[in-house]
């Protein structure tokens, strides 16, 4: 893996709400260094992924402010955010989000192929990654085919791929055994150290969370 | 963004929903293409009934339906037309203002019409012998070349006519026709015809027959009595289902063959002022022959099939019309149902306006594949429809 720049994330004052409805989070304050792994951890329904959203620039908070490498991820223009994410944001979501239509190979590559950044180095990337995740067999299959733990393994990937300087995951080891789960884990957890790349995981996997540098009880971030 | 790499994911959704894709193309092709198709094939039928018409100045026939009468003269089509006999058109002849070709349309070889007439009709329709010679003696045949190729027939090769009904014992037999030439294709109805003297579709009828000849003093064995100037023969003389050289001069017609019937006349009058004094004669209501111009009357078919055409155009429009919103709300139900995968890919950062290029790329694939099947069903139904179409005519 190349050597990549980052500084980590900064999270002041950080209210959200879904327009019309009750629920809200808030975040007094959360800093993660670059290269840092944090696992953040709560009950079910709490506002984990809410908070993964609002991190990566997905949702836009009421009040407060997310800093990464620097920048203010909200005061960013929709296309500058959009270009940002694309190419400095890892993303593993909990229920995949693989296009199922598309190969193992196809859904890994997307991002860069959209993007117009795809090379040989990205392809040598992506092959690596699946090779390393053990989906190697699958490459040429649709994502449609493969089982809930291939399928995971598949979206890890995809989100490693472009090489981001931010990854985020939310329950990226929710549907595989136990061997599976170590090597997905160590893998992103290498990736953030090897690149200085500042990680937020949300997981419910305590046997995971030991191999954090931080497990952060969401409950706690707004006290 | 990348618009190839939008176009690339667009043709993966559509290649690997395969089924689905083509499903809604062909719908979409045939929809587009009926209004076109109907309009192209009415065209090219409509161009050749009149140019068959055209080169048919006039017919004459038994006063009746005029529609009837055309199509049995010129497409060769059995209509339930009264008779005219020979005699009739013979009067037309003598009046030196035209020239007459008789037509008798009412046997059979199969699927094919067995056509009676004068060697003056393949002057008169231009029609070449592409194999042999044209017919010279009773019993002979000249075959359309559609009939020489579905039959595989050429000329010394042999082709019955057929009953008119299959329990018609007491009728005629089936005459053993002498294919004596093969016609070049002329893309009309003569392709589809078998041409024969109009003496020999009289055979075929039963006005003539041909049998033993009972005048020989050896012909004891089917002679039942012999009486002065008269011989009575039983049922062991031979009838003769064949002409030939050896039998020919044992054919004869029974009656004047003035009287005999054709179904129609192709009249050639020999100028304007002969077409319109023959016309004049014909006009009297209480005549019992009628003299038509087939461009005439096929301007009144044609008028009522154009209203119809115009009326199932505007529907089949309408038709086209609702395939294609329908085939909208299912671009809008699929992109509704994909909702997660658009938003996955905004996600991660695709831009609105590459989410867009891909739907248009989808959309404009599969209507990009209707077009193409729209063309291949115009291609195919000006290819074959208006040949299907005059070939019912027969």
């Amino acid at each position: 893996m190349s050597a990549t720049t980052s500084t980590g994330i900064e999270v002041s004052g950080l209210k959200f709400a879904y327009p019309g409805e009750s629920f809200s989070i808030r975040v007094d304050s959360l800093v993660v260094a670059p290269g840092e792994a944090v696992a953040v951890v709560g009950p079910s329904g709490c506002g984990k992924s809410t908070l993964l959203r609002v991190l990566a620039g997905l949702l836009s908070p009421e009040a407060g402010e997310v800093r990464m490498g620097g920048a203010s991820v909200h005061h960013m223009s929709a296309r500058a955010l959009r270009e940002f994410r694309l190419r400095s944001v890892g993303l593993v979501f909990q229920d995949f989000a693989l296009l199922e239509y598309l190969t193992v190979e196809e859904n890994v590559l997307l991002p860069m192929r959209l993007g117009g950044f795809a090379d040989d180095a990205t392809h040598a990337r992506a092959g690596q990654l699946i090779e390393q995740l053990g989906i190697a067999r699958h490459a040429r299959r649709l994502t449609r085919e493969l089982s809930q733990g291939e399928r995971q393994r598949v979206a890890v990937a995809r989100a490693l791929a472009h090489e981001p300087r931010f990854l985020f995951a939310d329950e990226p080891t929710a549907s595989l055994d136990a061997a599976r789960r170590d090597t997905v884990g160590a893998l992103l957890i290498e990736y953030a150290r090897a690149n200085n790349v500042p990680l937020v995981l949300v997981t419910h996997d305590h046997a995971l969370q030991d191999r954090f540098d931080r497990v952060v009880d969401f409950e706690t971030l707004s006290a | 963004m990348s618009p190839i790499a939008a176009l690339q994911l667009a043709l993966r959704y559509v290649t690997r929903h395969l089924a689905q894709s083509l499903l809604l193309s062909l719908a979409l092709g045939a929809a587009l293409a009926l209004p076109v198709a109907v309009r192209v094939f009415a065209k090219t039928v409509e161009r050749e009934m009149r140019q068959r018409a055209a080169a048919t100045p006039l017919v004459l026939g038994a006063r009746g339906s005029a529609l009837d009468l055309m199509l049995g003269a010129l497409y060769f089509r059995r209509q339930p037309v009264e008779p005219v006999s020979m005699r009739q058109t013979d009067e037309v002849r003598d009046t030196g203002l035209a020239e007459v070709i008789p037509l008798h349309v009412r046997f059979r070889a199969q699927e094919f019409s067995i056509v009676g007439t004068a060697l003056e009709y393949f002057d008169f329709r231009k029609l070449r012998v592409a194999q042999g010679h044209k017919f010279t003696r009773l019993g002979d045949c000249v075959i359309g070349a559609h009939v020489a190729a579905a039959r595989g027939l050429k000329p010394g090769d042999f082709l019955f006519s057929s009953p008119e009904q299959v329990f018609d014992i007491a009728g005629t037999y089936p005459l053993k026709m002498r294919v004596t030439g093969v016609l070049a294709e002329a893309f009309s109805p003569d392709d589809d015809a078998v041409f024969v003297d109009v003496k020999t579709a009289w055979l075929i009828e039963g006005r003539a027959h041909g049998h033993d000849d009972l005048a020989l003093p050896a012909a004891t064995a089917e002679v039942l009595k012999r009486e002065e100037g008269n011989v009575v023969g039983n049922a062991a003389v031979r009838m003769f289902n064949e002409v030939t050289d050896a039998n020919v001069a044992g054919f004869h017609f029974h009656g004047d063959t003035a009287d005999y019937p054709l179904t129609a006349a192709i009249v050639i009058p020999h100028d304007a002022k002969s077409e319109a004094i023959l016309s004049g004669r014909f006009q009297d209501a209480k005549a019992v022959l009628q003299l038509i111009r087939p461009g005439d009357e096929l301007n009144v078919v044609l008028s009522t099939v154009f209203r119809i055409e115009g009326a199932v155009i505007v529907g089949l429009g309408l038709l086209a019309c609702a395939a294609a919103a329908i085939s909208f709300i299912v671009f809008t139900l699929s992109f509704k149902m994909r909702a997660r995968e658009f938003s996955t890919l905004a996600d991660i950062g695709v831009s609105p306006r590459t989410l867009a290029a891909i739907k248009a790329f989808e959309i404009a694939l599969i209507a990009l594949a209707g077009i193409v099947v729209a063309g291949i069903v115009v291609m195919l139904v000006v290819q074959f429809g208006p040949a299907l179409v005059l070939r019912s005519l027969k």
